[in-house]
């Protein structure tokens, strides 16, 4: 019991390291339930009429990429099917290369037929947080001059359309942290009233449900479980679905860990009254 | 050249994993790589998607309509002075720019998401069980942050069971983080497995 509670924490990296890869390799599938707040956020989207303009915030780096990648895919996808207008931005420096991918891995891979600068617009990335946001609502091409491919904003067909960031029939921010979703809030939602949902990592989670429970959040998508959870109400069961079958049976050995602990524990005080 | 950057990404990830055994050279090696290619990453993205189509190419292609440029071109070139010993004094002018500009932004912003509209949200009918729950939550924890009565006899009470609250808070919170730790386990597990040895279904 002793050697237990004095377990080296290298084999318990290897054990997870081991059952999280071994749930990949069997492609393991375990069902995942709808919650409402995922459901809210996918309503949203899903209830706006074809050629809307929405905003897509990619804020968050390569870093985040497990939790936050499989929910931007998966969004980004459900706009494209309902043939929103997508305007992309990000407000990580080092996330500028990810929405090119996602353009690529979703839009021009799945989505041949639709055009840059009519159907999807990247402005890419701009450092300034909340002055950014604040000078998008007055004038987006003072903020964006240009867009990622350097052309003038103002040429471009969507961009004539939205020319502020009232124009945005919703915001969509994949959040690693600040700035991200909460900045989204207190300036597109409480200053200009565009409805904000979007998801974030798992550990920022709990932080957002009391902006949930305030309806100043349109719906949230948690971390991989979030992703997956949008992943089956488009109908596309993806990466972050077969991550969260790895993802639950880590926390069954998580579990395990801490009962078996917890069993040595009691008995080496027990041993130790007698 | 993509399986070169795979590779090499795979390569990485296994040194910064390798400070799971222990404290070694390769982590070092890697984690200086990151930083560096983060910092420089940072300047040159910086210079490209901020300062040449925000300010320099204005300037340059619309000087007489834009000239206002030159002053926020100024200022942000005074952060320099913070190298100059004798002048480092005058970085206190964009800073204050930069302090009050976010000062002013963010007071009424966070006082209105975070003050008046979590205060309104809470002040629900009491007509069900849910919300009865989530009024005394918010009434027994802040009563256990009220330090000006001890907490004996009915404060006491009170405080200990916003105790409750705040444990069942922190072990939401705790959930959530092993969460997001495993994601990121599995999310380079299906890189290495999948991207580098394409051994996933």
């Amino acid at each position: 019991m002793t050697k237990l509670t004095q377990l080296d924490r290298r084999w318990i990296f290897l054990a997870m390291g081991l059952v999280v890869a071994a749930a990949l390799l069997v492609d393991l599938k375990m069902p995942v339930t709808i919650s409402q707040d995922v459901r809210r956020a996918y309503d949203l989207i899903d209830s706006l009429p074809a050629g809307t303009p929405v905003l897509f915030s990619w804020d968050y780096d390569p870093g985040s990429m497990p939790e936050l990648h499989p929910l931007a895919d998966a969004m980004l996808r459900h706009a494209m099917r309902k043939d929103l207008k997508v305007v992309m931005m990000g407000h990580w420096v080092t996330g500028i290369p990810l929405i090119e991918r996602q353009i690529g891995e979703v839009i021009r891979k799945d989505f041949p037929g639709k055009a840059y600068g009519t159907d999807y617009v990247n402005l890419g990335y701009k450092s300034g947080q909340y002055v950014v946001v604040v000078s998008m609502a007055q004038n987006i091409y003072d903020a964006f001059p240009q867009d990622y491919y350097h052309n003038r904003t103002d040429t471009l067909p969507l961009m004539r359309k939205v020319r502020s960031l009232k124009d945005v029939a919703a915001i969509v921010s994949f959040s690693a942290g600040d700035p991200g979703l909460l900045m989204w809030i207190q300036f597109a939602w409480q200053r200009f009233r565009i409805p904000v949902t979007g998801g974030c990592t798992a550990v920022s989670a709990p932080e957002f449900s009391a902006y949930l429970q305030s309806n100043q959040l349109q719906g949230l998508m948690g971390g991989m479980r979030g992703a997956a959870e949008y992943e089956m109400l488009i109908g596309r069961p993806a990466m972050a679905t077969t991550g969260m079958s790895a993802q639950s049976l880590g926390h069954f050995l998580i579990i395990a860990f801490i009962i078996i602990g917890n069993i040595a524990y009691f008995a080496i005080r027990k041993r130790e009254e007698k | 050249m993509a399986v070169f950057g795979t590779w090499l990404a795979a390569l990485l990830v296994l040194c910064i994993y390798s400070f799971l055994y222990k404290d070694n050279p390769l982590y070092k090696f890697a984690e200086h790589v990151y930083v560096g290619v983060s910092a420089g990453y940072f300047v040159a993205a910086e210079y490209h998607n901020v300062v040449l189509p925000n300010l320099l190419t204005p300037l340059y292609r619309d000087f007489a309509h834009k000239f206002y440029l030159i002053i926020p071109g100024i200022l942000g070139l005074m952060i320099f002075f913070a190298f100059s010993r004798k002048l480092n004094w005058l970085i206190r002018f964009p800073l204050s720019f930069v302090v009050g500009i976010g000062a002013g932004l963010t007071v009424m912003a966070f006082l209105s998401a975070d003050v008046l509209a979590q205060v309104q949200a809470t002040a629900m009918p009491l007509n069900s069980l849910n919300n009865v729950l989530f009024v005394g939550g918010v009434l027994t924890t802040l009563v256990y942050f009220f330090f000006s009565a001890q907490h004996k006899g009915l404060v006491g009470g009170t405080a200990q069971l916003g105790v409750w609250y705040l444990m069942i808070a922190f072990g939401a919170a705790f959930g959530y983080t092993v969460m997001a730790r495993i994601s990121l386990l599995i999310g380079q597990m299906q890189f290495l497995l999948g991207n580098w040895l394409h051994i996933l279904k």
